[in-house]
């Protein structure tokens, strides 16, 4: 769920260099760039803005936490090939974008167009500052796997073996912006799902199956 | 646009002299479409910032023939033709505007769907599903519109 003024992009396809020629001379890309047919804008976006969670389709639900790529709006046009200084709430454009460290599986697998048009599998890009896990059956249901995977990794790159009930509730507040009370009910539903058993006292630690 | 001749008539759907953002008004440029129903999807999507003041204009493209056309290579979509003047001056150009509700009502009476809750994030889709109108029927469309413009 995003917040209501979250800066997002909706890409709709890849942009095949041949259209981007006609508005645009210079198309040359990095491996980690790409251009891409960007939906209608429904905020203002500033160059240089840095997203790192990927939303998939109308319900734009995610797919890809934060730490495994980030990606920065470089160059922004609009269909007259006019260069923009910022992204206009309104606008669709087409955007140059770099990936770091590369360009995800599932941008490359959008289809490549010569036009926008309506793809009902457009994968969004987000910060995940604007993320809230507010809707609990949708966390349940669709990001407690993404959600496990991500913290153990992150709790591992920190070397923690073992932590509170709080420390994963503040870890998941401070990447996801959930609020507590959902914090809670994912940390329960991981350990219902046996991801997270309890280790001796009040600490915790992740099991070692990764099952998702 | 159609044999790329261009059509009588451009449709541009927005809120009553909206002056456009600025990009439009510098450089110049205003974007219509030669599909009225498109453009009301427009000003649909505008329905929330003004609801009495989302509205569809309407201009005779021979009353614009001083502007010129901005070549748009990615048309498809929207039916989008952009000429190469502010907003404002465009409003100057056209016949009036029709509110959307009454817009609404012409389109339903021959029979053709207007009833739709437009937001930026499916926008794409609903003018990606807008069925095509030949020219006769935009021309009895817009005589059906003249007496409710304003």
């Amino acid at each position: 769920m995003l917040r209501e003024k979250a800066n997002i992009l909706t890409i709709q396809s890849k942009a095949k260099k041949s259209a981007v020629k006609h508005i645009w001379p210079d198309v040359a890309t990095d491996a980690n760039q790409g251009w891409f047919f960007i939906d209608y804008a429904v905020n203002e976006v500033a160059l240089n803005a840095k997203f790192d969670v990927l939303l998939e389709g109308e319900s734009k639900q995610l797919i890809s936490g934060p730490g495994s790529f980030s990606v920065k709006l470089l160059i922004c046009l609009d269909q007259f090939g006019n260069k923009l200084s910022h992204m206009p709430e309104g606008y669709k454009t087409l955007c140059k974008l770099e990936f770091t460290p590369n360009i995800p599986a599932a941008i490359k697998k959008l289809p490549s167009l010569d036009q926008w048009d309506y793809n009902p599998r457009a994968l969004s890009v987000a910060d995940h500052r604007d993320i809230e896990l507010a809707t609990p059956d949708v966390v349940l249901n669709d990001l407690v796997g993404m959600v496990y995977v991500q913290m153990k990794s992150t709790f591992e790159g920190a070397r923690i073996n073992a932590f509170s009930k709080k420390d994963f509730v503040a870890r998941l507040e401070s990447v996801y912006h959930t609020h507590t009370q959902n914090g809670d009910r994912i940390l329960e539903s991981l350990m219902q799902l046996g991801k997270v058993t309890r280790k001796s006292g009040d600490l915790l630690e992740f099991a070692e199956s990764e099952t998702y | 646009m159609p044999g790329n001749k261009l059509p009588d008539f451009v449709f541009r759907g927005t809120t009553i002299n909206y002056p456009g953002n600025n990009n439009a008004v510098q450089l110049p440029y205003t974007c219509t479409s030669f599909h009225p129903v498109k453009a009301l999807w427009f000003a649909l999507e505008c329905l929330h910032l003004q609801p009495d003041g989302a509205v569809v204009y309407v201009a005779k493209t021979r009353k614009l023939s001083d502007f010129n056309l901005i070549y748009n290579h990615f048309n498809r979509l929207e039916n989008e033709i952009g000429f190469a003047m502010a907003p404002v001056d465009f409003y100057a150009c056209c016949e009036g505007y029709i509110h959307v509700a009454n817009f609404q009502r012409v389109l339903a009476t021959n029979g053709i769907e207007a009833y739709n809750v437009v937001r930026k994030d499916n926008l794409t889709r609903i003018c990606r599903e807008t069925p095509d109108l030949n020219a006769k029927k935009i021309v009895t469309l817009v005589e059906q519109m003249l007496p409710l413009l304003r």
